[in-house]
């Protein structure tokens, strides 16, 4: 019985077994719905750090990414349920989650020894208005390296 | 060529140049993560069940590597493949649930899903010995990357509707954030002139954009239809290679966890590379062959 029904289900057994875990567990590796692009909000963010002159450091030196910088972001949003986006957020908890970042950045052992006085954690905020797109930026976080 | 594509089946040099490439892809996806995360600050997946802090020391790095390795070793020859799989899957969820636990999100879904797939096609060989498991074990990977893209598109109908094309417009702010985030990274300026030229185009071309939008949603939603034979698995391969590069030329995000299975799966190159050799020296001998004879007379 089980046979017939594997046997007769095999072309598309898989694609079962993945729809119930995606159902059951959610978006959790390895289940995803690939939600990147899922919308396009009139809202994006990127994110950056620059030295105690406002100079861009570069995410390599500090070994990490700026997509990295913009999903941590996002997953300690959802952590502490913070609503984001379309610049909601309150200069407080933008300070929190700054804090948050620049902590997972410098708490990679390869960024041990930093020699900066001071890193600043930027965020840039674009969205449409009139057809013309308007740039923010705002500065979420100082930290105090000394 | 097109004999292979005819057969239905797979030979045992395409099963074996298939779970090669995938091998190195996973080797060194493997080590990237392990080279760059000890710890999981923000907690994802598995991580999430674990109490308390999690740190991975140097010691379990190297246990974790050699027997990736031996497995991996093991997947290739053919030997002990179902322990192997069994292994290489909880390997590689581990690993993929540290990175994004790092909230490195690069997709890698599909990667662990194949070594399941395939997990799950030689648990039912183990347990019905008429299986075709030769088939099945690429077909079950097929069904895995066909249906990640089909459920893509459903959750952008879901999330969006119809009106995700049109949203599409509003596709620069997005140009923006992806090239912003390659300035970011290395300094250069040239992603944001790159940014400014492509947001150009968009907004002059903006019926194109729509229509692109629309193929993309219209491929990605009949994905599934891989899954008929090897023949519709290698056409829409192509269509879903010309829909990532479209991905990367406008808005910079080449999604390599997705595109490469995607690649080796369904397209196969290194054994398309391998038939174009195997032509090529066929036609040098024919025509070697032919001069040599007229040489003689």
């Amino acid at each position: 019985m089980v046979k017939q029904i594997l046997f007769k289900t095999k072309t598309i057994v898989v694609i079962f077994i993945y729809l119930i875990g995606l159902l059951i567990f959610g978006e959790v590796h390895p289940f995803s719905e690939f939600p990147m692009y899922n919308s396009f909000a009139n809202w994006s963010y990127a994110f950056y750090i620059t030295d105690d002159n406002d100079s861009l450091i570069p995410c390599r030196k500090l070994n990490t990414r700026g997509v990295n910088l913009g999903h941590s972001f996002y997953a300690i949003c959802n952590e502490r349920n913070i609503e984001y986006g379309d610049g909601l957020e309150s200069i407080d908890d933008l300070n929190k989650v700054g804090f948050e970042m620049m902590r997972i950045v410098l708490n990679k052992p390869e960024n041990k020894n930093i020699k900066n006085k001071k890193l600043k954690l930027w965020r840039n905020y674009y969205y449409y208005k009139n057809d013309s797109i308007i740039h923010k930026k705002l500065l979420i976080y100082e930290s105090n390296m000394e | 060529m097109n004999s292979f594509l005819k057969n239905n089946s797979y030979s045992k040099l395409e099963w074996t140049l298939m779970k090669s490439s995938f091998s190195l892809i996973w080797l060194l996806s493997f080590l990237l993560i392990i080279s760059r995360y000890n710890y999981a600050p923000t907690p994802e997946s598995i991580f999430k069940l674990l109490p308390g802090g999690f740190y991975l020391c140097f010691n379990a790095k190297i246990f974790l590597l050699i027997t990736n390795l031996l497995l991996i070793y093991f997947y290739i020859i053919e030997k002990h493949i179902w322990w192997s799989l069994m292994g290489l899957s909880l390997i590689s969820l581990f690993a993929f649930s540290l990175e994004d636990s790092n909230s490195d999100f690069n997709r890698n879904t599909m990667i662990t899903g194949v070594f399941f797939a395939q997990f799950i096609a030689y648990s039912i060989k183990k347990k019905y010995i008429d299986f075709d498991v030769d088939k099945y074990r690429i077909q079950f990977s097929v069904q895995l990357i066909s249906i990640s893209y089909t459920i893509s598109a459903i959750a952008k109908l879901n999330t969006s509707g119809l009106k995700w094309i049109t949203d599409g417009l509003l596709m620069p702010l997005q140009i923006m954030k992806t090239n912003y985030f390659g300035f970011v990274n290395d300094g250069n300026l040239e992603h944001i002139t790159n940014a400014n030229h492509i947001i150009n185009l968009v907004d002059k071309y903006s019926l194109g954009v729509m229509f692109v939008l629309a193929f993309t949603l219209i491929i990605e939603l009949f994905a599934v239809i891989s899954i008929i034979n090897k023949k519709y698995a290698f056409v829409y391969g192509l269509l879903l290679v010309f829909m990532h590069i479209g991905f990367y030329l406008v808005l910079d995000v080449a999604i390599a966890g997705t595109y490469i299975p995607m690649l080796i799966f369904m397209i196969n190159p290194v054994f398309i590379f391998w038939i174009i050799l195997k032509a090529l020296k066929n036609y040098l001998i024919t025509a070697l062959g032919s001069n040599g004879k007229a040489n003689t007379f």
